[in-house]
């Protein structure tokens, strides 16, 4: 009961305290709130383009296309210089697969098949190439999986030439690279912005309640002298600051529900149609509610205590 | 009990405001403080509230070895005691009632306590009848009182009470030295810190006068003294 008694005291003595002064707790709660937004919309960016990128299609395939002069012979070479590749690197999930014109064709009229001039093409008249397909594991360190390009260039002929060039290589590296750099990018942009007004806003909670312990200093003395201790007369301050950072957290998943909701999504919807058909999904925000809101509570916690407690330690002499 | 031991106080800015006090006070005496104005005498009470750490000697105060106490036993050290400093304050946003609770409430009384106890000690400093009334509907007297109630409600052994009669007129002076007899023959050790000579005249108690932080005399009441008075 006693520990439920203080509880009720320092919540209450913490209310006051923000009342008190509306102006400053208003201020830090409209910083701390942009900070936790900053993060939140990054995040959310970052999670969609990572989900929506994961949603493609073989995009951890590499494909070798085999010049169209090459014998049988030459073709099996290639074949099991790749095994040996396959072997030496852990990233490849499997032997190489070979794929012969035929079968590409058959994709490419499966794949086109309501185009009129798809039928244009036949056995007799096939422009595509024999290949190999190598596929990498899907959540593999992409610059590890870059290093195959090289490996595949550098396959000699008994003949002592190279087996094929770069333009005979496919694969989606490049655009993994892209988009990691892109995510890295946005990282980076949003944790500057983060760390920036974190800093404003421990400095404006800071503030917030040395002004509270400057217009309860009378108080604070006559409760000292009274021989209250250390924890009693500090803790109403910090649970004001906790409060300052919680409430700034509740109104962040709002807010930030609001943004996903009806900016994010719009701008998405309005890229799919510029883009025709790449159809960008967003994912639900409820996917997302567990991890922001922990994040912002932290965030939230520890804005508060920590300004709190500077402030205490500079301008609270117990 | 108070025992001064060869009690020294400098301020970190080199004032040295008390040399080489020695002083005892038994439990439940009545103790005048006189000198001039910054003698030392509020520096004095800072030491027993342990605000002001001794810089030489030993002190100590209701089984409490000053010199040495952890800054977590302040707390308790400080419930022993009760000063009401000259420039006291009440808090003027609360009544009369929740001034006094107050003092129980920040140390963590129970509301039965408080609700048993605030009445008592109002009754006790003549202001039952105030206890809904806010500090500025109050006489300065009143307010005094107030501030006594304040001090008594934790049920300190030592109450030290720095310019009571500063600033109140005569009549009242009367009615504060009434109470303070009052709380010291209920058991209490009492120290007043004053520099009304008058005051110092009408009731023959115990009078320590310190001049420029030292102990110039002590003896049962009072005689103004040239030139430094001699030493007991
Ligand atoms: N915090 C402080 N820092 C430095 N010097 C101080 C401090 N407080 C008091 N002093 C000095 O210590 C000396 C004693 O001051 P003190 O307040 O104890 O006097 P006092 O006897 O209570 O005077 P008064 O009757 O005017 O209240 C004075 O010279 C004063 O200037
Ligand atoms: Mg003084």
């Amino acid at each position: 009961m006693r520990w439920f008694r203080s509880f009720v005291y320092n919540l209450k003595q913490g209310c006051k305290g923000i009342f008190r002064n509306s102006i400053m707790s208003t201020a830090s709660v409209l910083v701390l709130l942009s900070c936790m937004i900053i993060v939140g919309t990054f995040y959310l960016v970052i999670a969609n383009i990572e989900e929506n990128f994961s949603r493609v299609d073989n995009l951890n395939v590499i494909e070798v296309r085999i010049p169209a002069t090459y014998s049988d012979g030459q073709i099996e070479e290639i074949g099991n210089a790749l095994s040996e590749i396959y072997k030496e690197l852990t990233v490849l999930e499997g032997e190489p697969v070979f794929v012969s014109k035929e079968e590409h064709l058959r994709r490419f009229k499966e794949q086109y098949k309501d185009q009129e001039w798809s039928s244009f093409f036949d056995e007799t008249l096939n422009p595509l190439r024999h290949s190999y397909e190598l596929t990498f594991s899907s959540d593999a360190d992409i610059s590890e999986a870059a290093k195959i390009i090289p490996r595949i260039e550098a396959i000699k002929l008994s003949d002592g030439n190279l087996a094929v060039q770069s333009s005979d290589i496919s694969s989606s590296i490049k655009l993994y690279e892209n988009v990691a750099g892109i995510k890295k990018t946005l990282m980076a942009v949003g944790l500057w912005l983060m760390g920036i007004l974190l800093i404003i806003s421990l400095f404006v909670i800071m503030n917030t309640i040395k002004l509270g312990v400057f217009a309860r200093r009378n108080e604070v003395m006559f409760m000292r002298y009274c021989g209250a201790t250390k924890a009693f007369i500090r803790t109403p301050f910090l649970v004001e600051g906790v409060i300052i950072g919680l409430f700034s957290a509740a109104l962040a998943l709002g807010a930030e529900f609001l943004l996903y909701r009806y900016v994010l999504s719009g701008v998405v919807s309005s890229m799919t149609t510029a883009v025709s058909g790449s159809g960008i999904i967003l994912s639900p925000y409820a996917e997302h509610l567990p991890l922001l809101g922990a994040v912002f509570c932290a965030i939230g916690l520890f804005a508060g205590l920590i300004s709190g407690s500077i402030s205490l330690k500079k301008y609270l002499k117990v | 009990m108070i025992h001064f031991k060869n009690v020294s106080l400098a301020y970190p800015d080199g004032t040295v405001a008390l040399k080489d006090i020695n002083l005892h006070i038994e439990d439940g005496e009545f103790v005048f403080l006189v000198g001039h104005s910054g003698a030392g005498k509020t520096s004095l009470t800072k030491l027993l509230l342990c605000e002001e750490r001794l810089s030489a000697g030993s002190l100590q105060v209701n089984g409490y070895r000053l010199e040495k106490i952890r800054s977590r036993k302040i707390p308790y050290l400080r419930r022993t005691m009760d000063v009401v400093f000259q420039d006291f304050k009440l808090f003027d946003k609360m009544t009369v009632y929740e001034n006094v609770a107050f003092a129980m409430r920040v140390i963590g009384e129970k509301s039965a306590t408080i609700r048993k106890r605030v009445p008592f000690f109002l009754n006790v400093v003549g202001l039952t009848d105030k206890a809904d009334s806010f500090p500025d509907h109050l006489s300065g007297g009143e307010q005094q009182r107030v501030a006594f109630a304040r001090a008594l409600v934790n049920n300190p052994s030592l109450i030290v009470a720095d310019e009571p009669t500063g600033n109140i007129d005569n009549n009242l002076r009367d009615d504060i030295m009434d109470l303070l007899l009052r709380i010291n023959k209920l058991g209490k050790t009492v120290i007043v810190v004053t520099h009304d000579e008058d005051l110092l005249r009408r009731y023959r108690k115990r009078t320590v006068e310190i001049r420029a932080g030292e102990i110039v005399s002590d003896r049962m009441g009072w005689e103004p003294s040239e030139n430094g008075g001699d030493r007991v």
